[in-house]
């Protein structure tokens, strides 16, 4: 659509001048693009101004014109910007308070939307070694045979012949070698297996372990869900259980939550209770001391893992600029120590802040939530692309603006990262480029991934919210990107303010070298944040969903 | 909480922009100001609702999108330009401009407009006059009023332009 007629059309509309062809077109314009819209909005605020620059109450003499605020106002009339103050008056005042209150059905404008998780394709990687591996947490593309797939998993390595197509589990045998992995049927259950271990896939609701440990959580479309051992069938009746098969076929079985159900041959069934862990025998049941929860891992256990050996690699490859992983230095306790191998060190200093609890429950985090909280540092040199990526929880947006990562004031090549009380974005290099969008946004009460990618040779910097593209700006200025004196949770801006003195006169006389510079701080931060890191180099949209995938595997 | 006393200024503080967003649902500026003025009654009867200065607008937001609807709901038989899904869309989307990129909107305009020359700046303001400011200008002169509203509508993009042109510069040395 050529967008010139349509500018006609919205300022036609203004004028009162649309004949019905028109208004259908204008309609359909409307709904159909934002940037129509955005211009429509900004039509009638244009519109709106323009009545106000007419004040009537000088505007007898329709022949005249209207005085301008750069113009010398001989008739001592007020400024455009206020004379059609008058024309509100007392006319809207009412006079009266009526009694008569109809509810107000709330303010709407920040519903937020919990974004629906992307599913990604997994990579296959039988028999091959396996660095820490990341897969994805759904799959897109699954056969009609999959009983089963892989979400997660951590160092895993199948024998050949008896492994997942593409992390595609069919019926049959499987046996993993190394690591750990957790595979999700398609009746909901999460199955998480440690190496050693063979098993079987029999169904979406069944599945035998000939040797290894598996803990099996059993969401309710999941219920009857059945783990098959060499001497009792284990059923489930909506619980968390794990099955301990050893290579001399000695069964155990633990119940961490909720009952279930046991079948051996040639004897009637019986149910074990939560908190109960049993020796499975041909025999019937013999109990154990207690549950061992350490035994047998989870699918949060691997991501975990995975993250730690993602986050260790991080921290020792150079091109890691700058490294938080919020875990407290004991020694100090409001630093927040740069774990980066690049020599530079540049640690934060923690202003207010609680240290909490992060994506896992032996992941540090800090916890901000009081005024004035916020992480101080100073990052020195300029970039020409660097990648900013952040694990950031947000418990509530008290403002227009919450600063997750700013710089102190907004000089020329420095970035700014404010989340919107929509949950949507306002970021930008100053002189470079702003986006304010609110297409894909930061969810509430929820550990979200956010990344920059911001390559200033090529002038471009790309978003991402949980490793998806979620902004992309093209500037046309020359600049590096710098930061400086800059904050996490809070944005400082530089106030001159006149050194304390005796009197106001004082002050007035005061030299200007004799001014400090005080900071004031808002778009205060309410949430956790586990980890910020800045590579050197633009990373990639591949490289970018890695670094998300690395860090995905909590509850 | 904020009393009857702080309502007139912040009204009159935020009265431009609310006045902005009846227009764009409403024909006219009469319409507009009727609108207004029901909206401003509820809000002085409820003010009590509110905690600070800050929630006012949002706030205002809300009861004027009702009285806007309401005034639609009250003249049913016209055939308006925009349906209540279009309203909504509008409304929720001007709910993300921040009170910053509002200030430089409003700064934009006043600067573009003054760019304007004297005879232009007449012709962009005549619409809003009170006794017909187009048709008078019709009256005096050698156009229709016709070409007069087609000269008008240029005139209007060409502002509406220079707006843009200068937010985007302009919005590189805000902060964000």
């Amino acid at each position: 659509m050529n967008k010139q007629p349509i500018h006609d059309l919205i300022e036609k509309y203004f004028l009162e001048e649309l004949n019905e062809t028109e208004q259908a077109e204008l309609r359909l314009a409307l709904e159909a693009q934002r940037s129509y819209r955005d211009r429509f909005r900004r039509a009638a605020e244009i519109d709106a101004q323009l009545r106000h620059c007419w004040n009537e109450d000088i505007g007898d003499d329709e022949g005249s014109r209207p005085l301008l605020q750069s113009e010398p106002n001989s008739l001592a009339r007020e400024p455009l910007a206020t004379a059609s103050h008058q024309r509100i008056d007392v006319r809207w005042l009412p006079v009266t308070v009526a009694a008569s209150l109809i509810a107000v059905a709330g303010v709407l404008y920040s519903g937020i939307l919990k974004p629906t998780p992307q599913p990604t394709i997994a990579q296959s990687n039988s028999a091959q070694p396996t660095a820490p591996q990341s897969v994805g947490d759904e799959a897109t593309t699954r056969d009609s045979s999959e009983v089963a797939w892989l979400v997660t998993g951590y160092n895993h390595r199948f024998n050949d012949g008896l492994a997942p197509q593409n992390n595609s589990f069919e019926r049959g045998d499987y046996e993993l070698t190394d690591g750990s992995i957790t595979l999700r049927f398609d009746s909901g259950v999460d199955v998480s297996i440690e190496a050693p271990a063979r098993f079987t896939v029999v169904n979406s609701l069944r599945m035998k372990m000939d040797a290894g440990r598996a803990r099996a959580i059993v969401p309710e479309t999941g219920h009857g869900f059945v783990i098959q051992t060499p001497t009792a069938d284990v059923e489930d009746l909506g619980t968390e259980f794990g099955v301990y098969v050893s290579e001399e076929q000695d069964v155990e079985l633990h119940v961490f939550a909720g009952e279930v159900n046991v079948h051996t041959a040639n004897l009637p069934s019986r149910r074990i209770q939560e908190d109960t862990a049993v020796h499975l025998t041909s025999m019937g049941t013999k109990h154990l001391s207690a549950t061992d929860d350490v035994a047998f891992t989870t699918r949060s256990k691997i991501g975990y893992q995975r993250w730690l050996a993602d986050s260790t690699a991080r921290r020792e490859d150079p091109s890691t600029l700058l490294y938080f992983d919020f875990e407290p230095d004991p020694d100090a306790p409001t630093t927040l120590r740069d774990r980066s191998q690049s020599g530079l060190a540049i640690d934060g200093q923690i202003q207010g802040c609680i240290w909490a609890t992060g994506r896992w429950p032996n992941k540090g985090a800090l916890l901000l939530e009081r005024a004035g909280d916020r992480v101080e540092l100073d990052l020195p040199g300029t970039f020409d692309a660097l990648t900013i990526s952040g694990w950031i929880q947000v418990n509530r947006f008290d403002q227009a603006l919450q600063a997750f990562f700013n710089t102190r004031d907004w000089q020329p090549g420095e970035h700014h990262w404010n989340i919107q009380r929509n949950g949507g974005m306002s970021v930008g290099v100053s002189r470079a480029y702003t986006i304010h969008s609110a297409q894909k946004k930061v969810p509430l009460g929820r550990w979200t991934h956010l990344v920059a990618s911001i390559d200033a040779q090529k002038r471009e910097a790309t978003y991402y919210i949980d490793g998806e593209f979620a902004q992309q700006k093209q500037w046309e200025n020359a600049t590096s990107i710098v930061f400086g004196p800059c904050t996490i949770g809070a944005f400082g801006s530089t106030l001159e303010a006149p050194a304390e003195t005796a009197t106001e006169e004082e002050a007035n006389a005061a030299e200007s070298s004799l001014r400090v510079e005080a900071v004031h701080y808002n778009r205060e931060l309410r949430g956790r944040l586990d980890e910020l890191a800045l590579f050197a180099g633009a990373l990639s949209a591949e490289q970018v969903k890695e670094l998300y995938e690395a860090g995905n595997g909590f509850d | 909480m904020i009393d009857e006393g702080r309502f007139l200024s912040l009204f009159l503080k935020h009265e431009r922009e609310l006045a902005s967003i009846a227009r764009a649902f409403l024909p006219d500026w009469n319409a507009v100001d009727d609108v207004l003025q029901e909206a401003s009654l509820v809000m002085w009867r409820k003010i009590h609702q509110l905690e600070s200065d800050d929630e006012f607008l949002p706030w205002s937001k809300v009861i004027l999108r009702f009285e806007i609807l309401k005034a639609r709901r009250l003249h049913a038989r016209q055939k308006w330009v925009l349906n209540e899904e279009l309203i909504s869309k509008l409304m929720d989307e001007s709910a993300e401009d921040d009170a910053e990129m509002r200030h430089a909107q409003q700064s934009a305009i006043q600067h573009c407009l003054q760019s304007f020359s004297e005879d232009h700046q007449k012709l962009l303001l005549a619409p809003h006059t009170s006794r017909g400011g187009v048709l008078a200008l019709a009256e005096t002169g050698s156009h229709s009023a016709n070409s007069l509203y087609k000269r008008i509508g240029r005139l209007r993009v060409k502002l509406h332009d220079c707006v843009v042109q200068r937010l985007s510069s302009a919005e590189l040395d805000l902060p964000i």
